[in-house]
């Protein structure tokens, strides 16, 4: 097709409102809560603790949130397509095991056993396509299937942990590159793979379209049984990745521990960073929100030594906090037309 | 001792779509309600019902005006209104559904004995043998339109019955035992109003008949005095009119369909020529939007053909038929075709956007271009590429749905439109009858289906009427008229004056 590019139009949409109300500031304000969350509650731990806002404990805190934006990043894909992948924590569990006894059990390079583990998981992960695309069941029943599925077959490989996978494994969970630790790294390159995914691709498009009136998608030309399938292999792929990060971390991988519920933290990341449940809405900005946050929040309290379960307090309001927020943010017409009428 | 409604007017902004109706109902009358779509029928049937107040005139029941009607205040004043799509719980059992919302109570507890009993003598009535704990929605559709009616009766002492489009998706044995049901109520002294697209009906059970046409009575009377001819004119407005004297220059042909089955529908076997606009018309579950969407993919079909430019085309989903050159408008904008949090430029250009990219990558100069130049040939309004689908009005979200398709012209071979300006203001039907006759100038069969033969008059180049499923007649060129059509449709054409 010879398409001229036009320039004119640049313009015009730029003066026009945006889809949905951006430039309502009520919306604004709702949308920005996590940003502004965020920015207070580093505030106030830097005023509490004088060892928040230093280089090592940044260091500490990107480490720490790493692995889940790794695997936030294509479960917010699946989210936004309307469906979900419960099961990361186990195939977690399953990758690190499978790379950690190929290493002490067998003696394989610590590399190729790394990428077999990765390979694992996106077999794991094109399995939970397969029966959500192939069978009526929702989502949620395939993998909450798969996650004590693929866990018991980790817990079958091996019952204690493989450890001490050698010194490529230890560079690998906790190695620095220009400073920055090797997890963080490959946490931006998933992230931005993921945005231009979303954003510079057509099959962003699709995973929209698809959230949003899978009918409608379909019945225009998408395919709408192919792409979910995709993301979930590159979902389960994510999570063996974690799993192998996460095993160098320890320099470990216990089979009946590792990974368990970290389903549920990569989910909190995604919800709190405004992608809705019920599919079509969210952003990858709203992801490394997310992801910052909960980081941000468990180290400063970890630093102020607040207690576990005080930690778990806090996290499970900010996730309800932020999502009503969010739910909110899309009814501002709403709220202002109650405004109105007092 | 009758419903009584006088000079009922009712404006949606600025139009008025009733203008001075009057229509009375007295006790043990059947009384029809006919017009084209868009006539005002629904809008008088809301009134009835309470969902709307009209702007003037008055309603009176048996003598005592019926003022600020709601729907409550309706159903406790006996009008119940049985709809097309039916309040029943399809997982709950025939006993359970009767009685939602008002079960028989024992303290805090459902009194099942009671409702059991009650319900017995209630299905005996209406001669509906099922049993009390079938699930509703293994009953076939005939059965829960007398369950709904049912269940409108034992809870109000139903003085007006509305019976909206019953027999749309009913076979001819449900419709005589509906109809037999029908003449019971009436015995019993209800009013009912009755609205059809099956003009044989009217002369089956209907004791007067009321047409509108563009929010007028044109023709109101007895049926037995009756003539079909006259039914017809009324509802046509006397058009024996062929919209455009169009000089047929069709081509080779397009699309072939032989003998082709489906959902509903089938064996069709039909062509369409290049540079031609083929109008399906059929009334409401006549099987045309199966036919149309199993042609685009959406359902398999169970047997017969369909070639493309030569090419048979193995119809298996919307994506591998659209590789082909066949695309759909559907008829149902919300469910089936819009993205309404997405922006105009998503939804105008989602089935361009794998071509425009360059590699995996997509080119925002190139997509900008298109929906810039595909906007200004629809007359999009506002022309704004980041408002949400959801956000434009009803006639500007059709042209987002039917641009789809003219961003993607270079490809097209046929286009199908379902219903193509259902919903539509004046000014965007126009913008899309004008867009699917540059669309056959440019080489493409447009094929469209709809309920209103109005509009098949005004656009086809040649029209099939559909009826059951099948094509019963072909008309070309100046034949195509909305009497036409409407003869065809309900087999009067051997019947004389």
């Amino acid at each position: 097709m010879t398409t001229t590019t036009s320039t004119t139009t640049s313009a015009a949409s730029a003066s026009a409102p945006a889809v949905g109300a951006k430039r309502d500031p009520i919306a604004v304000a709702l949308r920005s809560a996590l940003l502004i969350g965020l920015v207070v509650l580093t505030i106030f731990f830097t005023a509490q603790s004088n060892l928040f806002l230093t280089a090592g404990n940044l260091k500490n805190i990107a480490l720490s949130g790493a692995v889940l934006m790794v695997v936030a990043v294509p479960q917010a894909l699946l989210v936004i397509m309307g469906v979900v992948d419960l099961s990361v924590g186990s195939v977690i569990g399953l990758a690190g095991v499978v790379t950690g006894l190929l290493i002490v059990d067998h003696g394989m390079a610590w590399q190729l056993a790394a990428l077999i583990g990765i390979a694992i998981g996106a077999v794991a992960g094109l399995v939970n396509g397969l029966l959500v695309a192939f069978t009526r069941l929702s989502p949620i029943i395939v993998t909450l299937g798969t996650l004590q599925l693929y866990r018991g077959i980790t817990q079958f490989l091996r019952s204690n942990p493989p450890a001490n996978f050698g010194k490529g494994m230890q560079l690998l969970g906790r190695g620095l590159y220009l400073g920055v630790p090797v997890p963080v790294w490959i946490a931006l390159v998933v992230f931005i793979i993921g945005a231009i995914v979303l954003y510079g691709t057509p099959s962003g498009r699709y995973v929209y379209a698809i959230g949003v009136n899978k009918e409608a998608a379909f019945l225009s030309g998408v395919a709408t049984r192919a792409l979910p399938l995709i993301v979930y292999a590159a979902t389960g792929a994510a999570a063996g990745i974690g799993g192998v990060l996460l095993s160098a971390q320890l320099d470990s991988a216990p089979p009946g521990t590792l990974g368990v519920g970290f389903e549920l933290n990569v989910l909190t990341a995604v919800l709190l960073g405004g992608i809705a449940f019920s599919g079509g809405r969210g952003t990858m900005f709203g992801v490394l929100l997310g992801v910052a946050f909960l980081g941000v929040l468990n180290n400063g309290m970890t630093l102020m030594n607040v207690p576990y379960y005080a930690q778990e307090m806090a996290t499970g309001a900010a996730l309800i906090i932020g999502a009503g927020l969010d739910e909110l943010s899309q009814h501002s017409q709403l709220i202002r037309a109650i405004g109105r009428r007092r | 001792m009758t419903l009584q409604m006088v000079g009922i007017e009712k404006s949606y902004s600025g139009f008025r779509v009733l203008r001075g109706v009057d229509l009375s109902v007295a006790p043990g009358e059947v009384h029809a309600l006919l017009g084209p779509n868009g006539a005002g029928k629904s809008t008088l049937i809301k009134c009835i019902a309470g969902a709307i107040n009209p702007e003037a005139g008055s309603i009176r029941l048996d003598d005592a005006p019926v003022e600020d009607l709601t729907p409550t205040r309706a159903f406790e004043l006996g009008i119940a209104v049985i709809h097309q799509h039916l309040s029943l719980v399809d997982v709950l059992s025939v006993t359970d559904n009767l009685f939602m919302g008002h079960e028989l109570r024992r303290g805090p507890l459902i009194n099942r004995r009671a409702q059991r009993r009650v319900a017995r003598e209630l299905l005996d009535q209406f001669g509906i043998d099922v049993p009390l704990d079938a699930k509703v929605g293994t009953l076939p559709i005939g059965t829960k339109q007398l369950l709904e009616i049912a269940k409108a009766w034992h809870r109000t002492d139903v003085k007006v019955i509305v019976l909206d489009e019953p027999t749309a998706s009913l076979s001819e044995s449900e419709t005589q035992r509906l109809f037999a049901e029908v003449a019971r109520m009436k015995q019993r002294g209800a009013r009912i109003i009755y609205t059809t697209h099956r003009l044989g009906e009217v002369f089956r059970i209907a004791d007067r008949v009321t047409v509108l046409r563009d929010g007028m009575v044109t023709l109101q009377e007895p049926v037995a005095s009756l003539v079909p001819q006259r039914l017809v004119a009324a509802i046509s407005g006397g058009n024996e009119e062929a919209a455009g004297k169009r000089t047929a220059t069709a081509g080779e042909v397009v699309l072939d369909v032989d003998q082709l089955a489906g959902p509903r529908f089938g064996p069709v076997s039909l062509q369409a020529r290049r540079g031609e606009i083929l109008g399906l018309y059929g009334v409401l579950g006549s099987g045309r939007t199966s036919l149309l969407e199993t042609l685009a993919g959406r359902f398999r079909p169970s047997a017969g053909q369909v070639t493309v430019n030569g090419t048979r085309v193995a119809v298996t989903s919307p994506a591998r038929v659209q590789r082909a050159g066949v695309a759909l408008v559907p008829s149902d904008r919300q469910r089936q075709a819009l993205w309404a949090t997405r922006s105009a430029s998503d939804n105008l250009l989602l089935p361009s956007f794998g071509r425009l990219a360059a590699g995996a990558l997509r080119r925002p100069g190139r997509e900008r271009g298109l929906f810039q130049r595909t906007a200004t040939a629809l007359d999009l309004q506002p022309p704004d590429a980041r408002r949400a689908g959801g956000a434009f009005s009803g006639g500007n979200q059709q042209k987002l749905v039917l641009g789809r398709w003219l961003a993607r012209i270079d490809e097209l071979s046929v286009l199908l439109l379902d219903e193509p300006t259902q919903g539509v203001d004046v000014g965007a039907r126009r913008k899309i009858y004008d867009v699917c006759r540059e669309l056959t100038e440019r080489g493409v069969a447009v094929v469209f289906a709809s309920t209103d033969a109005d509009e098949v008059a005004a656009l086809a180049d040649r029209a099939l009427v559909i009826d059951a499923g099948r094509v019963i007649a072909e008309l070309a060129g100046d034949e195509i008229t909305e009497k036409s059509l409407l003869d065809h449709a309900h087999q009067f054409t051997g019947v004389t004056a």
